[in-house]
């Protein structure tokens, strides 16, 4: 059995250490969306959060941007707020 | 036989960058150079001869197939296959991602356990071939 020391610089305390800046970060890329000055931005900012959040474990943040990418880029406004207010409750689902 | 070892990443996004460390460097054992755009990669790619480039598609100042364009120019280039990164993988925009020279696409997000050896499925079938 590994000793402590070992465990906690292992690849799980490593993934552990990255997941928690990339949550961190999730600050800063909801502010990104809910600030993006048009709808250029605003796709720009969901799909570079669809392309991630997958990767750190967050499948349904990443589904949910994804969602609201694909309703901007059709111009459904109505789904793209309704994918947005789930998008914004999943990070405060996340953050807590 | 030539080991697989060098591994150059072009990508704008910080955290993708610190989970593809963590996938090629950490869990794949592979030397690694990330570059934040393709301006740097064009900076670097002669001094680490790379391998194999794993290249972002949508970044800021050069995207990825202009900065390919740009890689394959050099010398140092000849035979090494590009794998683009890419959240979209709707069939046409593949397909044209294809056409610009690259060996393969990743689609984002990607697995960091399996991508090691995904990476190295690209090197074995794509490397000394002409873009």
């Amino acid at each position: 059995m590994a000793s402590q020391p070992e465990q906690q610089s292992g690849p799980a305390a490593r993934f552990e250490l990255i997941r928690q800046q990339f949550v961190a970060g999730l600050v800063r890329r909801a502010q990104e969306i809910d600030e993006a000055p048009d709808a250029e931005s605003l796709r720009a900012a969901l799909h570079r959060l669809a392309g991630v959040a997958g990767s750190y474990g967050y499948d349904h943040l990443g589904s949910l941007a994804r969602t609201a990418m694909q309703a901007s880029e059709s111009n459904l406004s109505t789904q793209v707020a309704e994918a947005l207010a789930q998008l914004k409750a999943e990070f405060k689902r996340i953050a807590s | 036989m030539e080991e697989f070892k060098r591994v150059m990443c072009v990508e704008d996004d910080p955290d993708i960058r610190m989970i593809l460390e963590f996938s090629l460097q950490q869990l794949g054992g592979y030397e690694l150079l990330l570059c934040p755009g393709g301006h740097e990669a064009l900076a670097k790619v002669d001094a680490f001869a790379p391998q194999l480039v794993l290249l972002d598609v949508m970044m800021p100042q050069l995207s990825g197939p202009q900065t390919l364009e740009q890689l394959r120019k050099k010398d140092i280039m000849r035979g090494v296959p590009v794998v683009f990164l890419t959240a979209k993988a709707m069939r046409d925009e593949v397909e044209a991602l294809l056409e610009y020279g690259a060996t393969g696409i990743i689609v984002k997000p990607f697995d960091p356990v399996s991508l090691p050896k995904d990476i190295r499925i690209y090197w074995e079938h794509g490397r000394g071939k002409p873009a």
